[in-house]
């Protein structure tokens, strides 16, 4: 089943790719499988890394194809398959961009699922193709310039992070590149300290800790306004995972070596982009600095390194991901009735589109953390969990919540209540704008469904969390 | 106390009216979306009523976050706090059937209102703090629409974010005192947290830095000094609205959260003190301003921000359960007052300005009734309402020190002329405006009523002791709050101070209900022009806080691009240095050969000297 | 031994060569001289530790030369064809 639901994507996305009369519908059925998969899997779900698989690829080497889903994979995996569903849903694209979103889902899953560091690497850097491919043949005029400093910033980071691969097996004494076995055999000593910064380069452009989030703002200024190809990339900002799965638990001493450092630049960073969001001319650049501020506060829990820091980093990774996805395919949806992504007052758009008003307070009060809605949990647990560690840059992280209610409600307002201060010359055109069409009622329906569900009973899955947080706070010397 | 699932109940009732409302709305005709708003919140007051007569209730869902339970706890404490929010909420549920008559967004309207009150529940009966902060943002964003409710004008819009954000920065307090507690103790459910303070075994300062916390988010919701700016706005929301958010409700929810956590604050002198100085200028801060304003809503705004601060020397003083008496009574006339303004504004036509009112005694006679009882129960004439509850704060105030006394003293008379300034600007003189007044409908008159008798009486419930031993609401409030023994004044003193206030109250009064009939005196009119204002309070705030740390984030949006530039010039750098290397690549095949060679016999030589 | 003092003449000539002339031709011609200077070196040095594993070797750097000669010969032809000179100051076009 795991195997189905990891490879079922690309497969359908190649098809879609020979046979592009084949048309959205069969974009969302694919889409619309997977999270089925998805369902049936969390539903069988029973604690440890469950429907683990492996088989030898390179034996000689040490690297198997292994995969597997702990509780971290299982979220994560809701939070992809979902967003793809919703953005091959509601996106007014064309279908070879569609096929490129699948393809993607399928080395997102795979990040999420490798229990095999190479395969794991194998994923995390192919997934920038289909990422790469959609920038370059669905961007916007200045793109060639957003795809050389994306590229750039990623195959960079990313070539340290190899070295350090070899070094945390090959110097650590693991028999293979498997994650139990590398786990079993930490990296230590000043060995550790270096293989740990091959991994930070590499992860914080993924994501994104100041000041290794410069290529965000123009990957999405020049992407597609119709905000799939962002969606896609909001799903990419794995680095949280990846410093939870891979770098932490194979080189703890390593981490510990640069705690203090990282936890400066989360808080810094995320207060940071909430203020730089407070002035950002467009809608895009408003959410690209938003994500940078909400998986600042994520890697801020993270790095706290113990229970409660571990789970809200987490839960808030899975919940940015699909208000973060949703919020750009909302603003594409706004851009087809306004033709435009800038934060210009636009003739109170509330009045004509109620439904698509109250759509975007709901996306808009998740990412500024309501409680009730899914990104309070995850913030919550991140403030416990980080306030035990140092109160003073978790003070320094959350006064970015009131910069939040400032540049999202600023925003908002201009958007939907201000009218410009002429009456536009085009009084026809404004009269024209529609509300949601049934097709934008499912989208609206299903995300508004997840936002209350994940905020009002984030039970669901912490509790399948709060064994790897104890296992992360175990690492170092936290409770058992 | 027993485990039940109807507590969740109560609360879900007014939340099905909003879902109910907020998706079906257009399928209601106009006085239906009231009538079933209304009878929801009715709903909740009586399931209240009942459980509590039960003897409180409890309900739990255990690890809704690790280690963190969902937990409603109804004891009566909260118990009080729901009769109040569900009781007064539906009079004015009522009330606004009549008042929003005609408006286009009627269900909308009615929709926001019960997520008000739903939230506002959860807020009172969370046992758990994420659970309160869970109601505590969500009346936060109730609210929020509401002020915006008219957001095409831009300035309704900028109030309510205003409101919004600065609540936030008071949150942030809240917030941070979860993270301490947490840190402290390892719980966040309050009946918890109790006895963990109780077993000791703590800092005592950490304790005093977690009730600060508190105390700033409840400053923010409260709207104390200085994070009262945003309570002036507020008031462009519909006055329904501003009756039952921004008077008798949410912004009572910061004295309601200290006292809900007296546990914590009791007997900490610096903590104490500190609450009773913001409670005592915000009580002087509020009157004055409000003795200045021409809006009649931003009068009575400002009064609300009066009394809040009488309600916060109550808790400083350590007088927990005068504090909710003062909510109670102030619930009952503050709300009073503002529908009686709001039943002017209605007869007017939407006319807002005192200056075109006066002389409403003769159109509006019922509605005079109700402005009469509200300005003495305000005001604080005996036997009414507002009388013994202010009575108490200014009687426990002298037994914390005389000088809060005279200072409090001071607040009240203050707050007698606000009262009948306000009375006198709309009811009495000659009418100077120019719409045809009317009076209002039944269903906003029935209302008035009720709360009327509410404004005469509610005071009874907690006489002084020299009158009444035992009254009802200190014992009935001790086991839900604590029992902290407070020290009782002696018998004469108690007498004399009860005379003296009433006297003072009298008089200012009857001297106020002379003064404001005639022309203002230069020398006022000069103050109104600062209390207009608010005392510059926003200009303030505007010059050094909110334009520089705009202007900083333009100049950081600069600067992150300044940061892809740097990575940029990184690139060049080594583009630069290849460049360097690039011009030792000359063609000339003859001095690469000189080089080869001047390498080998250095390497050679290397090798053999070694 | 003497071959080794053979070879280190051979060498400096060769080097003397390739830095003075001008022509493709004889600087190649030097080269060579060099190439072959080292492997008599080689086998010097053999011959010194009785070993024949050197001799093999040299057949193959001799071997590899001619080929190496064919090539390199037919490049500076090339060359020639297209600049009409074959003088290595003036062919400079390949500097950065």
């Amino acid at each position: 089943m795991i195997h189905m639901g990891l490879w079922l994507p690309l497969l359908a996305g190649l098809v879609l790719l020979l046979f592009p009369s084949l048309g959205r519908g069969f974009a969302v059925a694919s889409a619309a499988a997977s999270l089925v998969i998805w369902l049936v899997l969390f539903v069988g779900y029973d604690g440890g890394v469950a429907y683990y698989s492996q088989t030898p690829f390179l034996p000689e080497l040490g690297v198997y194809y292994s995969v597997g889903l702990d509780g971290s994979g299982l979220l994560l995996w809701f939070a992809v398959s979902l967003v793809v569903l919703l953005g091959v849903w509601i996106a007014d694209v064309p279908v070879r961009f569609l096929a490129l979103s699948l393809i993607m889902q399928t080395g997102l899953l795979g990040i999420f699922a490798a229990q095999d560091l190479v395969l794991f690497y194998v994923f995390f850097e192919a997934t920038l193709i289909p990422a790469l491919l959609m920038l370059w043949f669905f961007g916007g005029p200045d793109r060639l310039r957003a795809i050389y400093t994306f590229a750039l910033f990623t195959l960079v980071g990313s070539l340290p992070m190899l070295a350090a691969i070899f070094a945390v097996r090959y110097l650590g004494g693991a028999e293979s590149f498997l994650f139990t076995d590398l786990a079993a055999n930490p990296l230590t000593g000043p060995a550790a300290t270096l293989a740990f910064l091959g991994f930070l380069l590499a992860l914080a452009v993924k994501t994104p800790l100041f000041p290794l989030h410069a290529w965000l703002p123009g990957f999405h200024q020049q992407n597609h306004p119709s905000g799939l190809a962002d969606a896609m990339g909001t799903l990419y900002k794995v680095g949280i995972f990846a410093f939870f799965k891979w770098a932490i638990p194979l080189m703890p001493e390593g981490f510990q070596q640069w705690q203090g450092l990282l936890l400066f630049l989360a808080a810094f960073g995320a207060l940071y982009a909430a203020w730089v969001a407070f002035s950002a001319p467009d809608w895009k650049t408003l959410l690209a600095y938003a994500g940078v501020s909400h998986l600042g506060m994520g890697a801020l829990g993270l790095f706290s390194g113990n229970m409660e820091g571990t789970v809200g980093a987490l839960y808030l990774l899975g919940a940015s991901m699909i208000y973060g996805s949703a919020m750009f395919l909302f603003v594409g949806l706004v851009y087809k009735r306004t033709g435009s992504l800038e934060l210009m007052p636009v003739r109170g758009l509330a009045r004509h589109t109620p439904a698509l008003y109250v759509l975007g307070m709901f996306l808009l009060m998740a990412m500024i953390g309501l409680p009730g809605l899914s990104g309070f949990p995850g913030e919550l647990m991140v403030l416990l969990g980080a306030y035990q560690v140092s109160p003073w840059l978790t003070f320094v992280t959350f006064v970015s919540v009131v910069a939040a209610a400032a540049y999202a409600l600023t925003a908002f307002q201009k958007l939907f209540q201000e009218t410009p201060p002429r009456p536009a010359s085009d009084a026809a055109q404004a009269s024209a704008v529609l509300d949601l069409n049934w097709r934008e009622w499912g989208f609206a329906a299903l995300t508004v469904g997840v936002l209350l569900l994940m905020g009002l009973y984030p039970k669901l899955f912490t509790v399948y969390l709060e064994p790897l947080g104890r296992a992360i706070a175990a690492l170092f010397g936290g409770g058992a | 106390m027993q485990e039940t699932i109807f507590l969740p109940l109560i609360i879900a009732l007014p939340l099905l009216g909003f879902v109910v409302l907020g998706l079906f709305g257009k399928h209601f005709k106009e006085p239906v979306a009231g009538w079933l708003a209304s009878s929801l919140v009715l709903g909740s007051f009586l399931l209240g009523l009942y459980l509590l007569f039960q003897g409180g209730a409890r309900w739990t869902l255990l690890d809704w976050l690790p280690g963190i339970p969902f937990s409603f706890n109804l004891d009566n404490l909260s118990g009080v706090m729901l009769l109040v929010v569900t009781g007064v909420g539906f009079l004015i549920h009522v009330w606004a059937i009549g008042y929003m008559h005609g408006d286009p967004g009627y269900s909308r309207f009615f929709s926001y209102f019960n997520l008000f009150i739903a939230a506002m529940l959860v807020l009172v009966l969370g046992d758990s703090l994420p659970v309160v902060f869970i109601g505590w943002e969500g009346v936060g964003l109730a609210s929020y629409l509401l002020i915006g409710f008219w957001y095409n004008q831009r300035v309704n819009a900028d109030s309510a974010r205003k409101a919004f954000i600065v609540n936030r920065i008071g949150d942030l307090g809240f917030l941070l005192a979860m993270g301490l507690l947490w840190k402290m103790f390892g719980t966040l459910s309050i009946s918890e947290l109790v006895q963990k303070v109780e077993a000791g075994g703590y800092n005592p300062a950490a304790l005093t830095l977690a009730g600060l916390l508190l105390l700033i988010g409840a400053m923010g919701k409260s709207a104390q000094v200085p994070l009262m700016v945003w309570l002036p706005d507020a008031m462009a929301g519909p006055t329904p609205v501003s009756a039952l958010i921004h008077a008798a409700t949410m912004v009572t929810a910061g004295v309601y959260l200290l006292v809900r956590h007296a546990f914590m604050l009791h007997g900490d002198a610096c903590l104490s003190g500190l609450i009773v100085v913001i409670g005592l200028i915000t009580a002087i801060y509020g009157a004055l301003a409000s003795l200045g304003q021409w809006d009649i809503k931003r009068i009575v705004a400002y009064t609300t921000l009066s009394q809040l601060g009488f309600m916060f020397v109550a808790v400083g003083v350590g007088a927990y359960w005068v504090a909710i008496f003062h909510i109670v009574t102030h619930a009952f006339f503050k709300a009073l007052m503002f529908m009686t303004s709001g039943s002017v504004i209605h007869a007017l036509g939407g006319e807002q300005d005192v200056r075109q009112m006066g002389g409403m005694r003769k159109y509006l006679p019922s509605t005079h009734i109700h402005g009469v009882v509200a300005t003495l129960a305000s005001g604080g004439l005996i036997p009414l309402a507002g009388f013994w509850s202010k009575d108490a704060i200014l009687a426990y105030s002298f037994a914390y020190g005389p000088l809060l006394w005279a200072l409090m003293m001071i607040a009240s008379v203050l707050a007698a002329l606000y009262s009948v300034r306000w009375y006198v600007l709309v009811f009495w003189g000659d009418y100077r405006g120019k719409e045809h007044p009317h009076e209002s409908p039944p269903v906003m008159l029935w209302p008035n009523h009720i709360l009327m008798v509410g404004a005469a009486g509610a005071g009874f419930m907690g006489l002084p002791y020299v009158i009444d031993y035992q009254n009802f609401l200190n014992p009935f409030l001790t086991p839900a709050i604590g029992d902290f023994a407070l020290e009782k004044l002696p018998v004469l003193t108690e007498w004399i101070l009860i005379i003296v206030s009433a006297v003072v109250a009298a008089v200012t009064l009857w001297w106020g209900f002379g003064f404001y009939q005639q022309k203002a005196p230069p020398w006022l009119e000069r103050f109104q022009v600062w209390a207009l204002e608010g005392f510059y309070a926003d200009a303030l705030f505007n010059t050094i806080l909110v334009n520089p740390a705009r202007s900083l984030a333009g100049v950081l949006l600069d600067a992150d691009r300044g940061i892809l530039a740097g990575f940029t010039g990184l690139g060049s750098l080594v583009g630069g240095l290849g460049r360097l290397l690039a011009s030792l690549q000359t063609g000339a095949l003859r001095l690469y050969m000189v080089g080869l060679m001047i390498a080998l016999v250095l390497l050679l030589g290397w090798g053999v000297l070694r | 031994m003497i071959w080794l003092f053979a070879s280190a003449l051979l060498f400096a000539i060769g080097t003397y060569g390739a830095l003075t002339r001008r022509t493709a031709i004889l600087v190649f011609l030097s080269v060579e001289l060099m190439l072959n200077a080292a492997a008599l070196a080689l086998i010097g040095f053999a011959q010194l530790m009785g070993s024949l594993d050197a001799q093999v070797v040299v057949l193959f750097i001799i071997a590899i030369a001619a080929a190496e000669v064919a090539v390199g010969l037919g490049l500076i032809v090339a060359i020639f064809r297209r600049r009409e000179t074959t003088s290595v100051d003036e062919l400079r076009q390949l500097r950065g």
